[in-house]
Parts: structure tokens; C-alpha cells; sequence
């Protein structure tokens, strides 16, 4: 490591929480919430994505209006990539019954009343993203 | 064949560039691995930082990185490798339980995932990515939430090319449609318009690539484990380049 830039520290954590879901087919479950300090991803543009195929993940507030958005890769695996021996690029397998578990991390922004998942539906259509799921932030709420 | 089977050791930085609050974070867990053989974990962690750090993209970005080996013991050495797929018929009683031949698929080498998260979320809370060794000479890996790989030649490709998908955000849709991997089962017909599909930013000055199309990344392209990724969108290097200055994401 002795050949590289100096970094600067100019950089903020913020308070974030990481999520941790299992999914089975099309139901996800929160398992557990982890608050946390750390580099979180501006927030994707909250307009434009209407009617667009993919997945995110957003912060709602009270009102339900989007007040954060991260733009990802579907973690509900539907196919595996198999890797093989001296092959130049990897293969993709359709699964059965697609379950797992997955993560994302979200600014503990104190507004945000919902987290929702929000993913094109599990068909061959692609069709527009649509709630997933949605989960309370405070159970009080 | 479960985390009974083993025991969670010492959490060594092996990359460290700073606070983990600051940095992008890849923790590395042991499977297969009796205690005795610990030692040569250390070893395969160290080449495999070697590795990383020589690779294009991440050879410009290494200041960005930490790199964490998790000293996880086994029972048994290697993983399970049915009979199902033409193996051995080994079982091995390993902590994260890792199995070749998932789904049918000889090379498809899969671990216990939630558990690979949950102890990954423990010893460094800031991960940003978590990757699983197993101590098998025979090829395989898989990807997901959790990169897992061997210690077959070349299966370090695999750990590689699981960090493009997370480091860089490159979507299903992108390596499906675009060149990184060859459906063998999928419903091309059906595929929606590329401008019809919402692909991770990373930043959101990508909103007027995205428009333009996908970009050329010659340094990802030359990495042999991009090498099937011709277009790579500038944009999805923001946020380790981002790390890397040092100024907020």
C-alpha cells in the first residue's frame, strides 16, 4: 500500500441504518435493523422513473411523499450467474423458487415514516416498478 | 453444516486506508478452514488482496478500500460436493455450511448467506460488501448478497467480477442484455427497451448518460474480469472516486 495517494479525511459518516430482509419468492420479511455511522449514497433523482422497469428502494415521510431513493440491483435473485472453468463469461440459470436474503443501507433521515421495496413484478413482462413492500420505521408511528 | 460447525477467530485489516466510516469496506470469511489451516487463509486472503489491488478498476481506487479477513475455523476442510453434480460425494462440516452443486449446478458454490451477513454486520457494521473464501481446490463460486469462491485457479475472477455488480451498481438488466453473461433459460422477447429500464445512478449527473446511452470504461474493459463488459457507464465510478477524495457521497 506504500504507492498510494494520501486520502484526505474530508469525507462526513452519517447515521444510516442497514436493513437485513429474507425473501421467499415475492414475500419479503425485515429480519433485523442495525443503526450505524457511514459514507450513504445521495439520493437518486425522485422524479423521472415513472413507469420504468427495475428496482429501488425509497424513503417515504408522513405524507408519503418520496424523500429518498437509491436506484439498485433487484436483489431478488430470479436467476444465478455459474461461473465456469475458462469460460469467457458467466452463464444464467433461472431458479425455481428464488428465497435469500439481502441488504441495503438508508439514511436514518428523521422524516422518514416508510421504507418501501419497489420492483417490477416477478413475470416475464418487466412491467413498471411497483410497491414491493413496505415496512414502518417507528412502530409508533 | 451450520455454524455449529466452527468457530468465529480474530478480525484483521489487511487493507486499511482509514476509518471505517469513511471507507468502502469488503470483509472476507473463512469456510472450510479447519483452525490449523488458518494460516494458509491468511495467506489465500493476502494474495487475494494482491489481486484486487492490481486489478483495473480498483488499482486507481485502492485508497478507497478496506480489506478485512475474519478468522472463521471449520470443522471440516473444503465443502460439500454432492454426488448429484458428478463429485465425490464429500460432506464437509463447514460454518457457512458451503456447498457446490446448488440448483443442480456443479460449479454453482453457495454458502449460508444470512449467516455470512449477520457476522459480517457484527465484526465491521460498515461493510459495503461481503465475500466468502472456501477452501476447495475444485472451481466454483456465486454471487448475490454474498460473493462466495474458491481456491481453484482463476476463482478469484469470480470474487472479482460479484464486486463490478456491487461496486459499480451494474444491474441484472445490464449483464443480461448488454453483454455480461449468456442466458441460457431467459425470455428474450420480452426484454423492455433500454430507455424503458431504470439502471443504477451512482450519481445523479448519470441521468444525462443514461439518455446518451451507456458509456465506454477502457480500464474495466481491460480487466479480464470485465473483459465481457464492453460499456461500462463512467458514472458507476463515482462513489469509490468519491471515497478515494475524500468529500462526502
Amino acid at each position: 500500500m506504500g504507492d498510494q495517494q494520501p486520502m484526505p479525511d474530508g469525507g462526513k459518516p452519517l447515521p444510516a441504518v442497514r436493513f437485513l430482509f429474507k425473501y421467499d419468492q415475492s414475500k419479503v420479511r425485515l429480519v433485523s435493523r442495525q443503526p450505524l455511522m457511514m459514507l450513504v449514497p445521495p439520493s437518486d433523482p425522485l422524479q423521472g422513473l415513472e413507469g420504468l422497469a427495475g428496482f429501488w428502494y425509497e424513503l417515504r415521510d408522513k405524507t408519503g411523499r418520496t424523500i429518498y431513493r437509491r436506484v439498485a440491483r433487484n436483489p431478488i435473485q430470479h436467476h444465478v450467474e455459474v461461473h465456469e472453468e475458462g469460460a469467457a463469461s458467466p452463464r444464467r440459470r433461472l431458479i425455481d423458487v428464488p428465497s435469500g436474503v439481502f441488504t441495503i443501507v438508508v439514511p436514518d433521515l428523521p422524516e422518514a415514516q416508510v421504507l418501501a421495496l419497489c420492483s417490477s413484478p416477478f413475470t416475464k413482462s418487466y412491467g413498471p416498478v411497483a410497491d414491493l413492500a413496505t415496512f414502518p420505521l417507528h412502530t409508533s408511528a | 453444516m451450520s455454524t455449529a460447525d466452527g468457530q468465529v477467530g480474530a478480525t484483521e485489516k489487511i487493507i486499511d486506508n482509514g476509518a471505517n466510516e469513511l471507507r468502502w469496506n469488503l470483509v472476507l470469511l473463512a469456510d472450510g478452514y479447519r483452525a490449523v489451516e488458518l494460516p494458509l487463509f491468511a495467506q489465500h486472503a493476502q494474495d487475494f488482496a494482491t489481486t484486487l489491488l492490481a486489478t483495473p478498476p480498483f488499482d486507481k481506487l485502492k485508497s478507497a478500500i478496506n480489506l478485512f479477513r475474519v478468522n472463521v475455523s471449520s470443522t471440516d476442510s473444503g465443502a460439500d460436493d454432492p454426488i448429484a453434480c458428478g463429485g465425490p460425494g464429500v460432506v464437509a462440516r463447514t460454518y457457512f455450511d458451503a456447498s457446490f452443486c446448488n440448483d443442480g449446478i456443479e460449479r454453482l458454490l453457495e454458502v449460508d448467506t444470512a449467516a455470512a451477513l449477520q457476522l459480517a454486520g457484527q465484526v465491521v457494521p460498515q461493510y459495503a460488501m461481503v465475500l466468502v473464501m472456501v477452501n476447495s481446490p475444485t472451481y466454483g463460486g456465486s454471487g448475490g448478497s454474498v460473493a462466495v469462491f474458491s481456491q481453484a485457479v482463476g476463482a478469484n475472477e469470480i470474487a472479482l467480477h460479484e464486486m463490478g455488480h456491487t461496486a459499480f451498481g451494474l444491474a441484472d438488466e445490464y449483464e443480461s442484455w448488454a453483454g455480461c453473461g449468456v442466458d441460457t433459460d431467459h425470455d428474450d422477447q420480452h426484454q423492455p427497451a433500454d430507455d424503458k429500464v431504470a439502471r443504477p445512478f451512482n450519481d445523479p449527473a448519470a441521468a444525462h448518460h443514461r439518455k446518451r446511452g451507456l458509456l465506454k470504461m477502457r480500464s474495466a474493459a481491460e480487466s479480464s474480469a470485465f473483459r465481457n463488459r464492453r460499456r461500462l457507464r463512467r458514472s458507476a465510478l463515482l462513489p469509490l472516486r468519491r471515497i478515494q477524495a475524500g468529500v462526502q457521497l
